[in-house]
């Protein structure tokens, strides 16, 4: 089960937020979720033939990288995960798009080749600059953003509390598993179709025990229904604004020239 | 099937974030009518379970590989499908941000393919129809294998929808469309027994929570109604247009026999196909004397597509109100 190797994973990503003291931390997450997003966007409008356009963009979340020293090598490697549904779906390019666009020595490239790798490229670089946001802000950054958004507390409790009940419910997935691979003398690679039921089962039916656990506690602590994130980046809002305009006037830049 | 933001355009990623942020406003008021406060811990926790559930390798028997469970038709059947969508935008929220598992452009995109289509068209109208009578567990199979494969064809189907009006692949729709359905369709059945499995389970165990996700959760009228002239905009004013012109199995047939099948000799063969050819204002699903396109969608097929539809509701619903039982004067 690859349910220990996300836990860990998860776990790297909330020390990383927790434990970043750059000014890139202290930037209100909403700032980098707009940022985030308006790159994205830039990065997709490209044209499908536009490589070094994609490329000149590459620069934004480097820098942002730099600054905020997250760490590389891990936003580099969780980055080629976006890269198997794009090159399934681009592809095709390669074999129905043969025309020259242009020639490199005696080479031709086709025009097939060039928006496959682009898509590459683009599929990459957006996935990483999410990544950027998430490292950097963290689930309390990401619920402060989306209350600042206005959304409603009856999307962003379900969300922090998703978050928050992952670790234990993967960790009881494990330990069924666990369980279930040692009966199996370490044999079993999956569970069996006449266990699906029980398996899964009781694992809905742990995580309802801890649903009526969790209600219980939260309406003693006389919870009524409303949801407030943490306002830790008050204060920063000069330096947050200047943050989104500095990263607009670049992406703008890069789209101009 | 989570999309990736490359896999689409702003364009098309601002209009389906909108669609899905309009559905999940309309959910949050549904789901919080009548509120109990309870019900939002239940959802993060099985929104939580479904992360968990997902990590779970279900080996197929014969073929060495494993499926894993469908999330949104298991939420949908625990919680109603309003929460359920809710519950669904949150766990695709952190996947996409913490699992590096969709993208934020794409987000709108991926919850109305696997939340919308799973939870406001399989679930009420294909498992809550199988097991409204009789929720034996042979009915139960049955409903979760078709509301999955269901709920998953739809949302493969939307899928390369988005991604052809992206431009971003130079496969054409069609062959696009049958790649993906193919590839889905026995995931959608994994993935509907692993579901079937899963409720039976519960069904036995502890019953009340299911009840708590069937009990009057029906789709209204309205909603009915906007999902299928939304549909039919769709598939009519717009898919229509990549419809395989090649012919159809009785054409084929007749060809292969050397028959001819149109030109019909004399008499009332001739009367009739002469009358039809006047009657005719929409022939081969467009307009006589009318060319226009927009991009790879024929604007006449795509008009003709709609005005189809649109007679076809009405006819029904002309024949609807006329058979309607009414009531006996007895029974008043």
């Amino acid at each position: 089960m690859s349910a220990q190797g996300s836990l860990d994973k998860l776990y790297y990503i909330d020390e990383q937020a927790s434990g970043g003291r750059t000014w890139v931390h202290t930037l209100h997450p909403a700032a980098k979720l707009a940022v985030t997003a308006l790159y994205i966007i830039a990065v997709t409008s490209r044209t499908k033939y536009g490589l070094s356009g994609v490329l000149e963009l590459a620069v934004l979340p480097a820098l942002i990288t730099s600054f905020s020293r997250l760490p590389a090598g891990f936003l580099l490697s969780r980055s080629l995960l976006a890269l198997p549904p794009v090159a399934l779906v681009g592809v095709f390019n390669l074999f129905l798009d043969r025309d020259t666009l242009f020639v490199m020595g005696e080479i031709n490239i086709s025009g097939g080749t060039v928006s496959f790798f682009t898509l590459l490229l683009k599929g990459y670089l957006c996935l990483y600059m999410l990544l950027v946001f998430s490292v950097s802000s963290g689930i309390d950054g990401l619920t402060e953003s989306l209350s600042f958004f206005r959304l409603p507390s009856a999307f962003i409790l379900p969300v922090v509390l998703v978050y928050r009940y992952i670790f234990i419910l993967l960790q009881e997935a494990l330990f069924m598993w666990q369980a279930y691979s040692l009966r199996a003398c370490g044999k079993a690679k999956g569970i069996a179709m006449r266990d699906w039921g029980s398996f899964a089962g009781g694992l809905l039916l742990r995580s309802f025990n801890h649903s009526e656990n969790l209600t219980r506690a939260m309406l003693m602590r006389c919870w009524t229904g409303g949801y407030a994130p943490s306002s830790k980046h008050k204060g920063h809002t000069l330096r947050s604004l200047l943050f989104i305009a500095g990263c607009a006037v670049f992406i703008l830049f890069c789209i101009i020239i | 099937m989570h999309m990736a933001d490359a896999l689409i355009t702003p364009a098309v990623g601002g209009v389906m974030l909108a669609a899905a942020a309009g559905v999940a406003a309309y959910s949050a008021k549904k789901a919080t009518n009548g509120f109990e406060e309870s019900k939002i811990p239940v959802m993060g926790v099985a929104g939580a379970f479904v992360f968990a559930a997902q990590m779970i390798n279900f080996s197929i028997p014969g073929t060495g590989s494993s499926g894993h469970i469908a999330g949104a038709l298991l939420l949908a059947i625990l919680l109603g499908p309003y929460a359920a969508y809710l519950t669904l935008g949150a766990v695709l929220l952190i996947q996409a941000l913490f699992f590096a598992d969709g993208g934020l452009l794409a987000y709108g995109c991926n919850w109305i393919n696997m939340g919308f289509f799973a939870c406001f068209l399989a679930f009420p109208l294909i498992y809550k129809t199988i097991t409204a009578k009789d929720s034996g567990r042979l009915r139960t199979v049955l409903a979760c294998v078709a509301a999955s494969t269901a709920g998953l064809l739809a949302g493969a189907f939307s899928v390369t929808i988005q991604t052809t009006l992206s431009g971003i692949t130079e496969l054409p729709f069609n062959v696009f469309a049958a790649y993906m359905m193919g590839i889905h369709l026995p995931i959608g059945i994994i993935e509907g027994l692993i579901t079937a499995a899963v409720v039976l389970f519960v069904k036995s165990a502890r019953p009340e929570l299911l009840d708590k996700g069937t009990q009057g959760h029906g789709l209204s009228s309205r909603l009915t109604a906007v999902i299928s002239l939304a549909a039919v905009a769709v598939v009519g004013g717009i898919a229509s247009s990549f419809a395989s012109s090649h012919p159809d199995g009785l054409e084929w047939s007749v060809e292969k026999t050397g028959a001819a099948l149109e030109g019909a000799a004399g008499g009332i063969s001739a009367a009739l196909a002469s009358l039809q050819e006047k009657l005719a204002f929409m022939p081969d699903y467009g307009f006589k004397d009318f060319n226009a396109s927009l991009g790879a969608v024929d604007a006449g097929t795509s008009v003709a597509g709609i005005i189809g539809a649109v007679i076809v509701l009405v006819l029904a619903l002309i024949i609807g109100f006329a058979v309607r039982r009414r009531p006996r004067k007895s029974e008043k």
